[in-house]
């Protein structure tokens, strides 16, 4: 029986299983992302949270472990409103762009600053911590894009425009909807630019083109939920 | 015959083999009065018990006792997970309104929709109806929340107060024993003490 103690972790989602017990989805800083079954947790009074750092101690060796306890190792952070569902998007992510038990601390560690950014942004600053979010998610995993050069090998101009050709890069023309600056941006994940409204869509509709291959045919449905809110 | 009781109490929650052969040998060789009349009732109930057409509550009427009491105040509308949730609240006698029941909560990575929970007569009721509060009663999981801020999202431009049930310490329990979430809660929660 492998039994692993104290892991720091992120809960990415919890449901009910059987009676009394959880099937928890669980971000784990160097074992990946693991499923655990969490026996007459649901009725306990001590509830294991989102987005919030836990210790956690499970046994194992099968795809399904068995929590054995946890602790917190954080504050809380209250997600409510428009925050939590970007918080759902965050964690529906990870779990459909992950593979199980495929350690990767360095997303582990993006995804810890990002709760923490998010926690303290406002609206536009939430969208955009996203977007840089997105960004290292796909660099971590192997599908990052060369954003310092355009596919010619020229040097991203600051006050240039691009189009994005998938699987290739970024194309200069002056008709392209990408700016230089939002590449070089996205490139060295500055949180502190405050994108305009028209920038954040042209970052989202980007980034979704580069998750589409990876997400497969089923879409993100806290993606839809969020879209279906009224403005 | 006898395999096939036993088999069928496992069906209900929480009751294991062991269990269903208890209350299976019980029924049979103790008190075959009390096990005719729960066939009996279960006969009934299974075949009457319909949703109410108001409020999607369990009910044997079209409409529930609840929705067609004249007493009850129609301007305020309760909004909560499961017809049980509805019991809890009722058994608690402080509230004098009407109710809606979503049965079930909005859980977007397991692909439960708005659709699914019925929203949509929701909104309509809302829309149509006299209401001017509502009150986001489901749980205080992150569903619950999700489940809150979806309809919230719904009453915008309505001339609606929306309301959410208050989080915090258990009365008659002890911060000692509360987590750091809940005692987060109930402080950005707190309110006037008089």
């Amino acid at each position: 029986m492998i039994k692993i103690d104290l892991e720091p972790s992120y809960i990415l989602h919890i449901r009910p299983y059987r009676e009394s017990s959880q099937l928890i989805d669980v971000l784990t800083r160097n074992h990946g992302l693991l499923r655990m079954v969490s026996r007459g947790s649901r009725g306990s009074k001590s509830k294991i949270q989102y987005f919030q750092k836990i210790l956690i101690s499970y046994s194992g060796k099968s795809e399904l472990k068995k929590l054995i306890k946890f602790e917190m190792d954080d504050y809380p952070r209250i997600f409510l409103g428009e925050k939590l569902m970007l918080g759902i998007y965050l964690n529906e992510l990870i779990t459909r762009l992950l593979l199980h038990e495929d350690p990767h601390p360095e997303i582990f560690k993006i995804y810890g600053e990002c709760i923490q950014n998010l926690f303290n942004a406002d609206h536009s600053k939430s969208l955009w911590i996203l977007r840089i979010f997105e960004h290292q998610l796909l660099n971590f995993l192997g599908y990052g894009i060369e954003c310092r050069e355009d596919i010619n090998g020229t040097v991203i101009d600051n006050n240039a425009q691009y189009d994005f050709i998938d699987q290739e890069g970024f194309h200069k023309s002056s008709k392209g909807k990408i700016s230089g600056k939002l590449i070089q941006a996205l490139s060295v994940q500055d949180i502190e630019m405050v994108p305009s409204d028209v920038e954040l869509k042209i970052c989202r509709n980007l980034n979704r083109e580069r998750l589409a291959p990876y997400i497969g045919d089923k879409p993100l449905q806290s993606r839809k939920l969020f879209e279906g809110l009224k403005k | 015959m006898i395999k096939n009781l036993i088999k069928s109490f496992t069906k209900l929650p929480g009751v294991g083999n062991k269990t269903a052969q208890r209350f299976a040998y019980h029924l049979l060789e103790r008190n075959r009065e009390a096990g005719m009349e729960l066939a009996k009732s279960l006969e009934l109930a299974m075949t009457h018990v319909k949703n109410c057409k108001d409020c999607q509550t369990l009910t044997e009427n079209d409409i529930c006792s609840i929705c067609a009491d004249p007493d009850r105040d129609n301007s305020i509308l309760c909004i909560v997970e499961t017809p049980n949730d509805l019991n809890l609240i009722e058994e608690s006698g402080i509230f004098k309104g009407k109710y809606f029941v979503l049965g079930g909560y909005l859980s977007p990575i397991d692909g439960i929709t708005p659709e699914d929970l019925g929203l949509d007569i929701l909104e309509s009721k809302i829309k149509e109806s006299e209401i001017i509060e509502i009150i986001l009663a489901t749980n205080a999981t992150i569903e619950g929340e999700v489940t809150a801020h979806f309809i919230k999202n719904m009453t915008k431009g309505l001339n609606l107060n929306v309301t959410r049930i208050a989080h915090g310490i258990p009365i008659g329990g002890e911060l000692e024993y509360a987590d750091s979430n809940t005692i987060a809660h109930a402080l950005s929660d707190r309110k006037n003490y008089s």
